[in-house]
This record gives structure tokens, sequence and C-alpha cells, in this order.
């Protein structure tokens, strides 16, 4: 089979663009795979191609290079408005998604040898719907939230996913909501999550008195709840650590926070690292304290190292990973105290950890990689003898 | 498993950590600089027993640097030895503090997964494990790290000097077994302080019977490296002759203890 999936960027460093690497990169191990990359800035993509995989792009906007021009005067013009049909709240969003962009899509759709054209984002998959010979198997992926989209992004989904092929979501909530938004036939939406990159994990010993927390700075993650949670652990078991790996600005307010509630000893911002499950490995609990979770990468990675998992019930992510008791430890969403008091439970319960631990690993098993992609090649062989039968 | 003991003895749990080997093989190891192949230790005292291996590398001579740890095979192949440790241990690293030395090993995984070593040529120095602001003084406590640990009490001096002006504070320091604690007051470093500097800044070192010259405080066995910017401790604000002086602790680009002192203004960090 050969698999083309389009992306507005692929030369940048989002998650979307790390998680759709990842999978073609799977799904490679037995098909042709090509990621289209709509514009293109950089010679080299941020992240490493997986073995097998093709990459190219439609557009070129970096600056101009040796058989690289600068846009025209028409295509500069074309690429201030929209592509049809990408509402005005998707296109401010996402700029890629312009009528110069949609040119090279359509006629990349009418000319490409494909059987599967995926989409990765919502102004992608509507110009799928809208433009896609019936020949191809079109699959919208789903990264973000439905709740997140403006009217106007909403209603053009309403009206032109159902054209789609299929949709793949990353969580049975987001499953949820697209079925009452779109009550779609059975086998067309389902839930799939990311896959676990593929490489030799380590594994935590559970010896290190670490807390580990990571995400970006930003307030869904709720980091001064978490400061607020930890000090009750900090103030019984001083010994006791909290890292918190993330990047983004408000750090000058979250180090300020930390010193007026007398944690400095204890409560470290760690920055970004590259090697997230390496930094995890080395802790012994990771603390969630956000709002609310897309899908929860952290909390797999989290598991893939042999680390348990304390977080908030929030909506999606965490309820749809973590089991309760098992390989982790889910408190109501937003009590403070409640997080607090499981932090604790787990600092003091080293035998629990170790058995979490253990639970944890089988669990990262669900997620990896062959096993999410076979899930993805049943799903489009069902779509495809789907489609011939209709 | 992969560990450093405080006798600079390698040790790897074979089973886990390398495929292709079986316990029972007689496993010989080597330690090849990541910046210069050409450098490649062959490490002869190696006992292997069951699935356990124990390289003693006390004796070898190291470079500082990081060095790949190799497994050579009975043709004579080197291949790298893969590992599923983090490779740090903070209880085993804070144990490796208390045996003198002037060379520290650390076993490190890289993102790979794969097993290499750091060398790092060491002096003695003062391991900072806590800090206090307080509203007249900072009390700092730690360990010696590197340096003899005398059983008992001994006198022992926190000195804070006023970095490159001829200011010193001394405050006594109790020192028992190796470990240390000090209320340093804070007032002198407000009658010193320089106001025709932005910063002043005062490096603290603990001396010692044994180190007259003082040890360095500060803060290196968590593996945290470029403190500076990740750990923030709270500032005092306190009364001088013609200005306020704002006064925090912090640790340097070498993640060394200091103190900050500057004119400050009410409200302000």
């Amino acid at each position: 089979m050969k698999i083309t999936i389009l992306i507005a960027n692929a030369y940048g460093m989002g998650g979307t663009i790390r998680t759709v690497f990842n999978l073609a990169g799977g799904l490679a191990e037995r098909h042709e795979v090509e990621i289209v990359s709509l514009v293109q800035h950089t010679e080299e993509p941020f992240f490493t191609l997986p073995d097998g995989v093709r990459l190219r792009s439609l557009t070129w906007i970096g600056p101009p290079t040796e058989g690289r021009e600068s846009p025209g005067r028409l295509e500069r013009r074309r690429e201030r408005r929209p592509a049809r049909p990408v509402p005005p709240s998707e296109f401010r969003r996402n700029r890629y998604l312009n009528a110069r962009t949609e040119r090279e899509v359509r006629r990349l759709l009418r000319r490409t040898d494909a059987d599967v054209v995926m989409g990765t984002r919502p102004g992608i998959n509507l110009m799928l719907a809208k433009w896609a010979p019936r020949r191809l198997l079109t699959i919208g992926q789903v990264h973000t939230h439905l709740g997140s989209h403006g009217p106007d992004l909403r209603a053009e989904i309403r009206r032109r996913y159902p054209r789609l092929d299929g949709l793949v979501v990353l969580t049975d909530s987001d499953r949820d909501m697209f079925a009452d938004f779109l009550r779609p036939p059975p086998g067309w939406l389902v839930t799939m999550p990311n896959a676990l990159p593929p490489g030799h994990y380590p594994r935590s010993s559970q010896e290190n008195p670490i807390i580990v927390a990571a995400g970006r700075i930003a307030a869904v993650k709720q980091y001064p709840k978490l400061l607020e949670a930890f000090s009750m652990v900090a103030h019984v078991h001083p010994e006791w650590r909290l890292r918190i790996y993330a990047g983004g600005e408000g750090q000058d307010d979250l180090r300020d926070q930390i010193a007026d509630m007398g944690l400095s000893n204890q409560v470290t911002l760690m920055g970004r690292t590259r090697d997230l499950p390496g930094e995890l490995s080395k802790g012994s609990i990771l603390a969630v304290s956000s709002r609310y979770e897309g899908f929860g990468m952290t909390i797999i990675e989290a598991f893939s190292v042999g680390v348990p998992v304390v977080s908030f019930d929030c909506p999606q992510g965490p309820r749809e990973i973590i089991e309760h008791e098992r390989n982790g430890l889910l408190v109501p969403a937003q009590e403070v105290t409640s997080l607090g008091w499981a932090l604790l439970r787990m600092v003091e319960n080293h035998d629990e950890r170790l058995r979490m631990s253990d639970a944890a690993i089988r669990a990262s098993e669900t997620y990896a990689l062959p096993v999410i992609t076979r899930r993805w090649e049943e799903y489009i062989e069902e779509r495809r003898a789907s489609k011939t039968a209709h | 498993m992969s560990r450093i003991d405080n006798r600079d003895v390698l040790e790897l749990r074979f089973r886990d950590v390398v495929s292709g080997v079986t316990g029972g093989e007689r496993a010989t190891l080597a330690l090849r600089h990541r910046e210069d192949a050409a450098k490649t230790v062959r490490i002869t005292n190696v006992r292997s027993e069951g699935g356990e291996v124990r390289a003693d590398l006390g004796d070898l001579p190291l470079d500082d640097g990081t060095w790949d740890v190799l497994w050579i095979d009975h043709d004579g192949r080197h291949n790298p030895v893969a590992t599923k440790d983090p490779g740090f241990s903070l209880a085993e690293r804070q144990a490796y503090l208390a045996e003198p030395r002037r060379r520290e090993l650390r076993v490190i995984r890289d993102p790979q997964g794969r097993l290499r070593l750091r060398s790092t040529s060491v002096t003695p120095y003062a391991e900072v494990s806590w800090v206090e602001v307080g509203s007249e003084t900072v009390t700092v406590s730690g360990v010696l790290a590197y340096a003899p640990r005398g059983e008992g009490r001994a006198t022992a001096q926190i000195v804070a000097d006023q970095r490159e002006l001829s200011g010193a504070v001394v405050a006594e320091a109790d020192l028992v077994d190796g470990r240390f604690t000090c209320d340093i007051p804070l007032r002198p470093i407000v009658t010193q302080h320089d106001p025709d500097r932005a910063h002043n800044e005062w490096d603290l070192w603990l001396r010692t019977p044994s180190h007259e010259e003082g040890l360095r405080l500060g803060a290196h066995v968590d593996d945290i490296v470029g403190k500076k910017k990740k750990v923030v401790f709270p500032g005092v604000l306190l009364r001088g002759v013609a200005d306020s002086i704002r006064i925090r602790p912090y640790y340097t680009v070498d993640d060394e203890l200091s103190l900050l002192a500057t004119i400050g203004r009410e409200g302000r960090r």
C-alpha cells in the first residue's frame, strides 16, 4: 500500500510532527510511506526522519537559495488568502493553509498514485474532504480537542468531515464528542493513541526520592497547584525533590512562587530536555496537575520507564491511560489536597511503588509502535473494504 | 544494573545490561575515550561471577572526559554495552562523596541507552544539602566531599569572601562526623557593602583543621548542572546606614554557593 500523510510543516518541532514521524516509521515497515509537508522553511527537518519514510514539501518558504526563489507577487497574494474550504479561525491558527498551498494540494491529489491520504489537522482534513478524488482513501487525524475550535470551523467540520473515509482521534473522550457531533456510521470513527517511539528505554530503580513533572509552562499545566500539593510532601519528607522539566515563558513567576513557598531546596526548574524518558527514569513518581490533557504522552513515557503516575482525573488523557491503584493514582480534578495526599502515599510506600512500576511497564506495552501500527493497518484495511463495498 | 561503588569498582549485572552475553562467558571490558578513540584502555582487573561483573577501575589511568564502556567478544570486536540503569542513584552518589579522592568516576546512560563512564579531576569541597534564609542569617548545611571525615566534633568556620574586594565575614560552624552547619550573619555583609559596585558577591568557604585554605561550598551530587537558572532562593532585605541591602544566596555558573548583595527596595526580590 502507498500511504501519503499531509502535514502543515514537517520541518518544525511540535508534538504532532513527532507523532506523525513516529507513525510513518511504523507503517513504513510494510508499506510505502511518504510525508508531504505543505511548506518547508529549512533544509532538514528538526526530527530525524524514520528509516524508509520519504519526505517532500509542496512549497518553499525559507530564504531564497540556489534553485529556490522567493515567491512571486501572485503567490504572495495567494499566501494571504485562506485555502478553500478552510474557515477564517483555522487560517488564523495556521497560515500555511493558504490558497498557494491549496493549489499544490489539489495538484498532488489529482496526480498521486497513493492508495491512502491522511490529513493531520482540521484545515488539511477539510481540504481532503473537498478535493480528494474518489479513488483515494481519505483518513482525517485529530490531534486537537473539538471544544477548542471556533464555531466556523465546527460548522465546516460538521458539513465536510462525513465525506472523509474515516476519522481517527487520540482518546475515547474525543471519540464520544465527535460521535455526538457527527453521528458517523459504525467503524468510521476510532480511537488510536499515540505510540511510543521505538528505542531502548531505561528503568527507574524506584530508589531516588524524586518526583518529576513535565510539559511546557502554561496555565493549563497548573504548576502552582502542583507546588501546593508537593509542599505537603516536602514538609514531612525533606529529602524528596520535585524536578519540573518545562520550557516556555512564565518561568520567572514560577521561580518566585517556589522561593515564596519555601521550596527552594526541593523544587528545581530543569528546563527542556531532549531525553525525557532518561530523566523520568531518574525519578520514582510522575505528577500531573493539568486542567486537561490532549492525550498524555508524558504519562506513557513515564510508564515505559517504570514510573507510576499521580494525576488529577481531568477530562481526557490521564483517566484513559492510568489504571487507578494499579499503575498510578487518579485524584479528583482540581483537589490540590487530594493530589498532595496521593503523592504522600506514594512517597511513603516503596513496595506499592515497585508493584505499580511493574504494572506501568506492562501497560506501556499497549502503546508500543508495532502494536499501534498493527491497529492502524487493520483500520485502513477495514475502511478500504467498506469503501469498496459501497 | 551498572554502578560505580565508592571504591571505584564498576559493577555490571550482565543479564540485565548486555544482549548476547551469557553469564558464564568470561567478560573482557575496555574503555574508549569519546573524543580520542586512540585512547582505549583495557580493564584488566575484572572478576565475573554468575551474571555479575566487577571491574576495578581504581588504578586505571583515565584522562578527564567521557568514555564508552565496551565489551570485547571472542573475535576481539569491541561492542558497546547497553544499559537499562538510569545512571543516577542519589544514595550512591552521596556515599561516593565520603571517601577522599582526586578523581571522580560516574556511570552515565546516554539517550540511546549506551553505558558510558565520566572521569573528572576533583578537589575536596563542601557539598551543600540545605540553605535556609532567615531574617538576619543564612543557614547552610551539608557534608565534606572527597575530604577525610574525622569522627566526632571538630572546629570549623564558614568564611564569606567578598569577590574582588577585601571584605570577609567569618562565622563558627558546627562540624560533626563530616557534617557541617552554620548560621552566617548578614549584618557584617551589609556593613561592608560597596555601593559603587552594582553587585557584591560573597563566595562561601568552609575552613576545617585539615583544610585551612577552605573548601568551596557547592552542590554537585544531584546530577543537576547549571543551577544558577534552575534553583532560586528568596532574598532578605536589611537596613544599612545609607541604603537597604538585599541579600540572596545563589548558585554560580559552576554550581558553587555564594551570596549576592545588592541595593534593594521593598517588595523586590
